[in-house]
């Protein structure tokens, strides 16, 4: 099989994954018993009878020929559109870009979820990317010297990192690093006290190290580190920068001990391969045998975790976001999960398994590319 | 003129091996224990935690979380006696009958660590129980069965694979409301599908080995090969994910309880613990310090385990 | 082919003085070279012949200074080109296998490298030591030129053969390096005439191909070629043979026994199976439990057996030409190295064992020229 059949397979299979994650976030948002909950977000209590039992109409919940809103309430006979065809009525505007309105207060009610969502995804983006950034700058390096050094300082020493890393709860290490970096290394300039980093927001401009009056940068991408770079605006990008250094640090920390914990084992198991010691005999050197020789084929598994950490990271910054107060998708969830915006959540579900989806596939496409002895 | 000289195969594990072999096996398991450090520390961490948290009744009096205790003398910023004051200060560590401090109503943090971990190490046990029995029965079943049944255990588990971490979780609380059920309910639907996966890839790979061709082979039943045979091989890492994923669970759970998914205000719960101490932060900080640091321990307990387990276990390193 | 091959006579190529070697395992200290002598000569065949688990392999590895970190070499001496390769630095010793000692393995699958080229795996021996091989490339490049312009008639290419010639000399004469991309390009045409030389079809499309395109033989050879393209002083071949079918084994032994005339390596051949020896080898050394029992020529040998194990490994190989009922095998099994059997370790299993083979240990004398035994029987 050539690698685009099987790519065009795994896009077929991608299709009916989805279409079951929809399935299952329909029934579970939509499909409770008493239509109250799936009609919350819409009927505003001020709305007449008949006008609510319009709006229920018009969201294909209720049928057309039900006579009072009382009935529909008490889920009279022949009243409540079936479950399935609600389902394919909801299917059709979603894919015709349909979203629904939001009904977050904090973030704007009225608004649409689709634009909500838009907007606020550049910043979630930013944040995932730089953590998985970091993650791998450290743990391939911590990785490969715990393997090379086994039982060893350094082995240990990474090892406990790792260990660490993955006991630690997120949002503890957010406020241990708040209270470091925020409270008690702090700055005087000019007679007022700073903390060393900003604690919040995309731009801090409350830190020491923060430049006050960074200016504007126009709207590219609605990443503030990409747009201040396409605004060349240095003062605005060393912002952006400082602002991401926290939380960024702190979500690429909870998934650092699991790569380097693969990168570890892999290696250790590819160093303990019997083409080493082939390679050691020609004479080569030690850089080279374990560089070329062992890091190569240790690599696959590495770059597995290295994907599902990047789908993971873009759809689970809730904490993150939450703790620094980070404009992004995930503090926009669990604010619709507060004030039950079921339409923000079920684009937010779907987005995240689509991503997740995507980055397993291209995760297996990598593969080929890295590992001759695959094809597919 | 090519024949060799005969060579005896070496087979670590016979076909034939006998109880005392087994049992012998596992002397020789918790003798690498004792001599391993990790698990050394992770089990005094893992099993000191359980103790505390079954014994948390009986150690500290359970009303001291919802009730304030009557103020103590010793602790000269606590509310009760400075209530006067402009600035009032929680009782910081290191004072009598508050090692760790008190909060701003003048509860004894020690205390409100020890009521706070039951719940989450209750928790915890349930869901991974429940994942792992799951995620055998049916990674068993799909491994062996194989065909159709396979397949569709496998695209099931590609499903749940789709929702990361918590994102299923917000749904169903969004709808369901906040109880305990629920929240367990929500854990344990995104941790289920890795145990079939991994369960699956382990019989797979103990299927093909020679003994249990030889056992099919002497007349015996699939399912009792299966069981008896191929099951008792093949669990180990699975138990070793377990021990790893009680540390895993409890994270998300107090993340769960910390992003405000708690029941009640009055759950006593460490991740609730510490989302109540945030807004002393700047003021208080042991109120964030200690109940994260309890996780972290009581975390860490579990994963070094784990990792221990993990160490002894593997074949190329037994010997 | 070598610029100046000191042809005397006997000239010894490596020299292994009472190697002992023991493995720190949990259940216990395994000794499992318990002084070994050896002696090889250039363009000689050595075949070291043993059961396994009698340390064959493990002396080779010692030779090359590649054992495990749970082996230590207790005392002994590997002599090559008059230096003790045991006292040497870790870089000396890597220096020594990437000009000297060359290692070809038993299972060419899994010594290959899965996810780099044969011919990445070939060249990267002198893309990574540019220094080292700068004049050996250039001088072997200049050979093909020669060999190729003998046969050449079109005067194209023959003028353009000539060009690279003169540039080749130029930089011959030059003291500095060459360039990384002129070293890979002579590497290239190295590795190819190579595996030419070993017999590979189409070298130039096996310099592309992974070691799982290929055919186990052809795994093989690509690794002997590997092993041959340094030029090496002493070959160390384990169990080469020993993954292959029958017919591959033939042509993978044809191919050595051819070699050993081309390139002035001495070659030791690590094998159980006494046919291969019989069929290619100058010299046998037989080993048991990290001894050598006895050494000496191979017709000499398979004609006029002396120790008891020697004896008990013939009985052991069914020969059409002598009728027997039934195999003799050698009784008992390989002892436990981690508390072997005291003076001579084949004693427990010996059918002429007598009170004085478990008291000490007997040395290897020279019973008759070229024949050496270890064992009471012939003084000592």
């Amino acid at each position: 099989m050539k690698l685009y059949e099987y790519v065009i397979r795994r896009l077929v299979l991608m299709v009916f994954v989805l279409l079951a994650v929809s399935v299952i976030v329909f029934v579970i948002t939509r499909g409770v018993p008493s239509p109250t909950y799936a009609l919350a977000p819409y009927i505003t209590p001020r709305m007449t009878d008949p006008q609510k039992l319009q709006t229920a109409v018009g969201l294909g919940i209720a049928e057309p020929s039900c006579p009072s809103w009382v009935d529909f309430t008490q889920s009279a006979p022949g009243c409540i559109t079936p479950l399935y065809v609600q389902y394919f009525s909801w299917l059709k505007q979603v894919l015709s870009g349909n979203w629904g309105n939001s009904v977050i207060p904090s973030i704007g009610v009225g608004q649409s979820t689709w634009g909500l969502f838009v907007a606020r995804f550049p910043y979630t983006a930013e944040l995932a990317v730089a953590a998985a950034l970091i993650t791998v700058l450290f743990a391939l390096p911590m990785g490969i010297v715990s393997a090379t050094h086994n039982n060893k300082v350094p082995d240990h020493f990474s090892r406990i990192v790792a260990l660490v890393g993955y006991s630690m709860p997120v949002f503890w290490l957010a406020f241990i690093l708040q209270i470091i970096f925020v409270i008690y290394l702090t700055l005087t300039i000019h007679g007022n006290t700073f903390g060393l980093l900003p604690s919040s927001q995309t731009v801090g401009t409350d830190c020491a190290l923060c430049i006050p009056n960074p200016g504007n940068i126009n709207t590219y991408t609605g990443a503030p580190i990409l747009d201040a770079i396409l605004s060349l605006n240095p003062a605005y990008f060393w912002d952006a920068l400082l602002a991401l250094i926290l939380p960024a640090i702190t979500l690429a920390f909870s998934t650092l001990g699991a790569l380097t914990r693969i990168v570890r084992s892999s290696m250790m198991e590819a160093l303990r391969q019997d083409y080493i010691l082939l390679a050691r005999s020609k004479g080569l050197r030690e850089r080279t045998v374990i560089y070329r020789h062992a890091l190569k084929n240790a690599l696959l598994p590495a770059i597995t975790i290295t994907g599902l950490i990047l789908a993971t990271l873009l759809g689970g910054a809730v904490v993150v976001e939450e703790v620094f107060s980070w404009p992004g998708v995930g503090q926009a969830a669990l604010d619709a999960s507060l004030f039950l915006d079921i339409n923000f959540l079920e684009l937010y579900t779907l987005v995240t398994a689509l991503i997740i989806v995507v980055a397993n596939l291209g995760v297996d496409v990598l593969y080929a590319f890295i590992d001759p002895r695959i094809r597919y | 003129m090519t024949q060799r000289v005969e060579e005896v195969p070496f087979e670590p594990r016979s076909v034939y091996r006998r109880r005392s072999g087994r049992i012998s096996e596992i002397k020789y398991s918790l003798y690498l224990a004792r001599k391993n450090p990790l698990v050394l520390s992770g089990s005094v961490l893992a099993i000191g935690s359980i103790l505390i948290a079954a014994l948390s009744g009986i150690i500290v009096d359970p009303r001291s979380w919802a009730f304030q205790y009557p103020p103590r003398y010793y602790c000269w910023n606590n509310p009760w006696i400075n209530w006067h004051l402009q600035n009032i200060k929680p009782c910081p560590p290191g004072t009598p009958f508050y090692p760790l401090g008190a909060d701003a109503f003048g509860r004894n943090l020690l205390n409100m660590i020890i009521l706070g971990l039951p719940i989450d190490l209750q928790i915890s046990f349930s869901i991974v129980i429940s994942a792992f029995a799951i995620g055998v029965a049916l990674g068993a079943v799909a491994a062996y069965a194989g065909g159709l049944i396979d397949e569709a255990v496998l695209r099931i588990t590609d499903v749940f694979f789709a929702f990361p971490g918590l994102v299923l979780a917000l749904v169903l609380v969004a709808v369901f409301g906040r109880n305990l059920t629920i929240l367990t309910l929500a854990v344990l639907v995104v941790w289920w599908p890795l145990y079939v996966r991994l369960t699956r890839s382990q019989i797979l790979a103990e299927k093909e080995k020679p003994y249990a061709e030889a056992l099919k082979a002497m007349g015996a039943g699939r399912l009792r090969i299966l069981f008896l045979h191929i099951i008792p091989n093949s669990i180990y890492p699975v138990i070793v994910q377990a021990t790893l994923d009680i540390g895993g669970v409890i994270l998300t759970f107090s993340s769960l309880m910390f992003l405000g998914f708690a029941p009640s205000p009055l759950t006593p719960e460490l991740g609730k613990l510490v989302s109540d101490g945030i807004s002393f932060v700047s003021q208080a900080p042991w109120l964030v310090i200690f109940p994260g640091l309890a996780i972290v321990l009581v975390a860490l307990g579990f994963n070094l385990l784990g990792d221990g387990i993990r160490d002894i276990l593997d074949p190329r390193l037994r010997r | 082919m070598n610029s100046t091959p000191q042809l005397t006579k006997k000239n010894v190529a490596l020299e292994v003085r009472n190697l002992r070697v023991v493995f720190h395992t949990y259940a216990g200290v395994v000794k499992a070279i318990d002084g070994v002598n050896l002696t090889v000569h250039s363009k000689e065949l050595l075949g070291l012949v043993g059961e396994s688990g009698s340390g064959k392999s493990v002396t080779a590895l010692a030779i090359a200074g590649l054992l495990p970190e749970n082996a230590e070499v207790l005392e002994g001496e590997v002599l090559l080109r008059g230096k003790d390769l045991l006292k040497q630095s870790k870089k000396e010793l890597r220096m020594a296998r990437l000009t000297d000692i060359a290692l070809v393995f038993q299972d060419p699958m899994t010594y290959l490298n899965p996810v780099m080229t044969i011919g990445t795996q070939i060249t990267e021996i002198f893309t990574g030591n540019l220094k080292i091989y700068k004049d050996e490339l250039i001088q072997s490049r200049l050979d093909q030129i020669e060999n190729e312009l003998r046969q050449e008639t079109d005067p194209k290419k023959i003028s353009k053969l000539n060009e690279e010639k003169t540039k080749l000399e130029i930089k011959k004469q030059n003291s500095s390096g060459i360039s990384k991309k002129e070293g890979k390009r002579l590497a290239k045409l190295l590795a190819i005439e190579y595996l030419k030389l070993v017999k590979l079809p189409e070298p130039e499309r096996v310099f592309k191909m992974y070691p799982f395109e290929l055919s186990g033989g052809m795994r093989q050879r690509a690794m002997i070629a590997m092993a041959l393209v340094r030029r090496p002083a002493v070959l160390l071949a384990d169990e080469i043979t020993t993954a292959l079918d029958v017919t591959v084994q033939a042509q993978i032994l044809k191919l050595i026994k051819e070699l050993r005339d081309k390139v002035d390596a001495a070659i030791i051949l690590i094998t159980h199976d006494l046919g291969i020896v019989a069929e290619t080898c100058d010299r046998v050394a037989v080993m048991y439990a990290g001894n050598i029992v006895e050494e000496g020529d191979v017709i000499e040998i398979f004609k006029n057996p002396l120790h008891p194990y020697t004896v008990g490994l013939f009985g052991a190989v069914p020969r059409p030409d002598i009728e027997k009922e039934n195999l003799e095998p050698v009784p008992g099994s390989v002892p436990d190295l981690i508390n072997p059997p005291s003076g001579c370790r084949f004693h427990p299993r010996c059918p002429k064992a007598f009170e004085r083979c478990p008291k000490s240990k007997p040395p290897l004398i020279e019973y008759k020229p070229g024949h050496k035994v270890a064992c009471f029987l012939y003084g000592g």
